[in-house]
């Protein structure tokens, strides 16, 4: 029995820890109620009206963060300058649930203000009505104003009839990264783009070696399968993910099964696509794996890496764009799908539906957008607003690339349901190709089960 | 019975009893509000839809004939079972093992003791994560040592087999430790005396096992099977940050599947049924259990 | 004999392998990943991820949400546990059998409930703060709990608590100096079962906060796969450090864990 008992010094070590717990206890205790504080609106009103702004960069992810957060501070403070009364509270949420918390809280009844989206989730915030209509805001703004931020399809995201919620930020699009050398190697012209799937495809096979892969793509349990890879196939087939006149997934066509079939042959028949794309990440499927070397050509090459790119050499002067960009050993080309059989999208700025001060949140949005306040946001990808395409650095044939490529480009189908649309795509690829099942009646069935829960939505 | 007598006999319990039901009383409390009652709100839930920013309304049992009309949620079961099944015949007899050795009179055994704990200190999204990068088909040491020895790239997360043998030794690795205690734990209760007379008797190191040491530590065997069983069942976070339920829906076991409809979809309708399943499977499996421990005790 | 104690240094030598490898590996990658998004190890071992983790203010404020919910949810969950486990040992009382739902209701799916008490959280005024984490580790702590501190008082002899009842103790009186001490190691085995579980869940943090300074540590960890890819080294050296408070509390206290399960779980 005696050894049970504790000694004092034991007891001692437990008293201490328990102690140091309440202090700590305490001391957090104080920063989590003074949360909800901050919400509340400021008592007196000589106090400055406090604009939470939602975004999605993460403070302790990475070093090279810095940039976007130098960006944010001198947009906070330079906005600040010329309004005294109001003051930038900065709030972080991750980037692939910013969404989904905007939504969630809405629900909750907790206030944001400024918001960053996705083009992709517009549907559902319609849906919802966290973020308001900011037509009424945007009254005042000129034709021209107008049209130099809707040019590209994530303005059109963000539109439903005369209703507008969202802006964009930047253009994410993507293109066909490829090796000028590896080109060159294999007899190839790095000069002449590829404008055929067969094209791409041969090539491709030229370039196979056995340490190299001719052409990257995606299929992970990701968005991306989808948005990068599938999506643009089946259009490039002339067929479509999503019904927009039905509102059901139709993606078990006749192009659905060809883009299939192409993406299981790159695989299996060809051997020009790894099989390890199935599994792993977009990053290190695309990104990664082309700046080690492993890939010849990278497709779904996405406007936010230009700056590895350029830290790998394989491009100068192209990040920050100079009018002296030009290419080294790596380069762009459009990907050689169909006219608009490619995705683009872009980060997009909203207000929230419970925002207690929607006129300091839009004027603020304002700010942001302004030409001056766009062109040297880091994570813009490339340029939102037209205009500042017709600077002198992005004129070099590497960024005109881009633009095509942009233009080019569409967004993903319009319904409340896309997450489920895209996850269950995604899935569908993703056993017919690892389990060798027939294509035409495993597209039926993902396509059966998606339709008996949400046709019509 | 009149409302009045019951009621008197309650007031009688209450004062004589006082005591013990005032100690549990903090404990019931919170279990009755916070346990309970959300149970009883799944099945409510499960019952209706509910879409975002809408009223819910009553749709009968629609939820679990759409459900179990799916060849995807009949594949979540046996994904789920599959798993369950792996990670107890992974985990189990390695956990015996290391409790007889650990327990074992050697000079130094118990430090290990403490050592083979650490999975279960790790969380379970950092294990998941840490287990996807070995077997990362280009910077994986597993992956590298199996194509050193076999010539061949092993794609653990494209290849459904190796894709659930990954969630299987990924989730044995985390519960082995816990089931190593308990059954070290009746292994310290047995006498040594029991095994120097079986001794006697001639019985040899497997007859000491099935005779001695097994059944007197069924009761531990038990508990920690029924533990690592639910745990397993409604596992979600260690299976999710490790395939997210891929290739295919190929290791989308139930719990990831309701995670996914409740927090990423918000599909409450669906996801409540999922849990119900979900609920109703767990009390299956431990009738099941009492069942076989009470055989053994009757024999 | 001398052929069997190999053997079975033989075997907890493998077991040890089996159960090091991924943290040796983990450890690894925190001192030769490159800080940022690479992923070419370099043959250097540097502190580059740790020093940065270290400067990362917020880092410390995950660190005291972990702590704050960990030691809270002992705090709480501890005198619940002595109480009801003391009633349950020391009592017999009409609908003691009920009990049973105690080992029951715990084994019941979490993430099922969640949902409703996401609910419940909101209309509480819970939602969105630290308590509600704490609350929900309370909840499903609890009952295996007050099993175990059950099966700890069940173990001490009665009589010891009655002759101090005879030397003048209350029933609490007696409960208060003499069982509580003799159950220590039991109650230490409770609060390390609480602690862990505790500090490693991600689930309800998730699903009951939402504001970015409320997050615990397993959710900063995944913050570390990003929308930029997976900064390794960060996230590994993250990692390492979170997994240090529990360890250490583990090590201090493991002779008693060890013996509190087996008085828990042995009746």
């Amino acid at each position: 029995m005696g050894n049970r008992r504790l000694n004092r010094r034991q007891l001692l070590r437990i008293g201490t820890l328990g102690l140091a717990g309440l202090g700590l206890g305490a001391c957090t205790g104080a920063t989590a109620t003074t949360a909800p504080a901050a919400e509340a609106p400021p008592a007196a009103a000589a106090e400055p009206v406090t604009i939470k702004w939602a975004h999605y960069f993460d403070p302790l992810q990475s070093p090279a963060q810095k940039f976007n957060f130098e960006w944010m501070e001198r947009m906070a403070s330079t906005f600040e300058a010329d309004h005294p009364e109001v003051k930038i509270e900065p709030e972080y949420f991750d980037w692939d649930r910013i969404d989904d918390r905007a939504i969630m809280d809405f629900e909750a009844g907790i206030k944001h203000d400024v918001v960053f989206g996705s083009p992709q989730l517009m549907a559902k915030h319609f849906e919802v009505g966290d973020f308001i209509d900011l037509a009424p805001y945007m009254a005042g703004w000129s034709d021209e104003e107008k049209t130099d931020l809707a040019w590209s399809p994530v303005w059109a995201s963000g539109s439903n009839g005369d209703v507008q919620i969202a802006v964009p930020t930047g253009v994410h699009t993507r293109s066909l990264a490829y090796r000028r050398d590896m080109f060159e190697a294999a007899g190839l012209d790095p000069d002449t783009p590829l404008t055929s799937l067969d094209e791409c495809l041969a090539a491709a096979q030229a370039l196979t070696t056995d340490d190299v892969y001719g052409l990257g793509m995606s299929f992970g349990p990701a968005r991306g399968t989808i948005e990068l890879y599938f999506g643009p196939l089946i259009w490039h087939f002339g067929g479509e993910l999503w019904d927009p006149e039905a509102k059901e997934a139709s993606f078990a066509s006749e192009a659905g099964i060809q883009a299939a079939n192409f993406i299981h042959d790159l695989v299996y028949t060809h051997k020009v696509t790894p099989e390890s794309a199935i599994g792993g990440t977009y990053d290190d499927a695309i990104l990664v794996a082309f700046l080690e070397g492993r890939l010849a050509m990278g497709w779904g090459f996405g406007s936010y890496w230009i700056v590895s790119l350029e830290e790998g050499g394989f491009v100068k002067g192209c990040f920050p764009a100079t009018d002296a960009c030009a290419v080294d050993t790596g380069g762009v080309m459009v990907t050689p799908t169909a006219p608009g059989a490619q995705f683009t999208n872009g980060w997009t700025l909203s207000v929230h539906a419970l925002s207690e001060h929607p006129q300091e949140a839009f004027t603020f949005m304002e700010h942001l957008i302004k030409p001056d306040s766009l062109y040297d946001f880091p994570d813009a990808g490339l340029p939102a607003r037209l205009s500042l395409w017709d600077r002198p650095e992005f004129q070099s044939d590497f960024y005109q690339t881009w633009l095509e490529a942009a233009g080019k480009g569409r967004p993903m189908p319009a319904t409340v349901h896309y997450a489920e649309l895209a996850d269950t795509a995604a899935a569908c690829l993703q056993e017919i190709l690892v389990m060798e099942e027939p294509v035409e009646d495993t597209l039926t069935r993902f396509q059966d089960e998606y339709n008996s829960k949400y046709a019509g939505k | 019975m009149p409302s009045s007598r019951s009621s008197r006999k309650g007031l009688y319990l209450l004062s004589r009893y006082r005591l013990p039901y005032l100690l549990l009383l903090p404990a019931v409390v919170v279990l009755v509000v916070f346990l309970a009652w959300p149970l009883g709100s799944i099945f409510y839930f499960s019952l209706r839809e509910t879409p975002l920013g809408g009223a819910s309304i009553f749709v009968g049992l629609d939820n679990f004939a759409l459900l179990l009309s799916e060849n995807r949620f009949l594949n979540n079961l046996a994904a789920s079972l599959r798993y369950l099944v792996g990670v107890l015949a992974l985990s189990v007899p390695l956990a015996y093992l290391a409790a007889i050795l650990v327990s074992s009179r050697l000079r130094g055994a118990g430090i290990f003791r403490t050592v083979f704990m650490l999975p279960w200190i790790i969380a379970p999204v950092v294990s998941s994560i840490l287990f996807r990068t070995m077997v990362d088909p280009y910077s994986g040491p597993i992956t590298a040592a199996l194509e050193w020895l076999t010539g061949e790239k092993f794609l653990f997360l494209v290849k459904p087999d190796l894709a659930v043998l990954s969630i299987v030794v990924h989730s044995a690795w985390r519960s082995f430790p816990f089931e190593m205690l308990l059954i070290a734990a009746g292994l310290t209760a047995i006498s040594p005396e029991l095994y120097d007379s079986a001794k006697v008797d001639g019985a040899g190191a497997w007859s000491q096992f099935r005779y001695v040491t097994l059944p007197l530590t069924r009761n531990q065997l038990f508990v920690a099977v029924l533990l690592i069983t639910i745990w397993t069942l409604q596992d979600a976070e260690g299976v999710y940050s490790l395939t997210q339920g891929g290739p295919g829906y190929v290791t989308e076991v139930a719990g990831v599947r309701l995670f996914k409809e409740a927090f990423i979809y918000f599909n409450i309708g669906i996801g409540s049924a999922i849990g119900v399943v979900l609920i109703l499977l767990s009390i299956l499996f431990m009738i099941l259990y009492l069942r076989v421990i009470g055989a053994g005790e009757s024999q | 004999m001398r052929g069997r104690d190999v053997l079975a240094w033989v075997g907890l030598v493998l077991i040890a392998v089996v159960v090091f490898f991924p943290i040796a590996w983990g450890i690894k990658t925190s001192l030769t990943a490159p800080l940022g998004t690479g992923r070419l190890s370099t043959p250097l071992l540097h502190l580059e991820s740790y020093r940065y983790i270290l400067s990362q203010p917020l880092f410390v404020v995950y660190l005291k949400n972990s702590l704050f919910v960990s030691l809270g949810a002992i705090a709480t969950a501890l005198p619940m546990a002595v109480m009801g486990g003391y009633a349950l040992a020391r009592f017999d009382f009409p609908g003691k059998r009920l009990s049973v739902l105690l080992l029951v209701l715990p084994l019941l799916p979490a993430i099922a409930v969640l949902v409703p008490l996401i609910v419940y959280m909101q209309r509480l005024g819970l939602y969105n703060t630290l308590y509600a984490v704490i609350l929900a580790n309370v909840v499903f702590n609890t009952p295996f709990a007050v099993w175990m501190v059950r099966g700890f008082f069940a173990s001490i002899p009665y009589e010891i608590e009655e002759a101090a009842t005879m030397d003048g103790c209350s029933r609490l009186g007696s409960l208060w100096r003499i069982s509580i001490p003799l159950a220590a190691p039991g109650l230490i085995a409770v609060s390390i079962f609480v602690f862990i579980n505790a500090w490693n869940n991600y689930l309800y943090a998730f699903a009951f906060t939402t504001s970015p300074d409320l997050a615990v540590l397993p959710q900063a960890l995944l913050r570390f796969l990003g929308a930029w890819g997976t900064n390794y080294g960060g996230l590994t050296a993250a990692a390492t450090l979170a997994l240090l408070p529990p360890a250490l509390f583990f090590l201090l206290f493991q002779k008693w864990f060890v013996m509190g399960m087996v008085a828990g779980t042995g009746k």
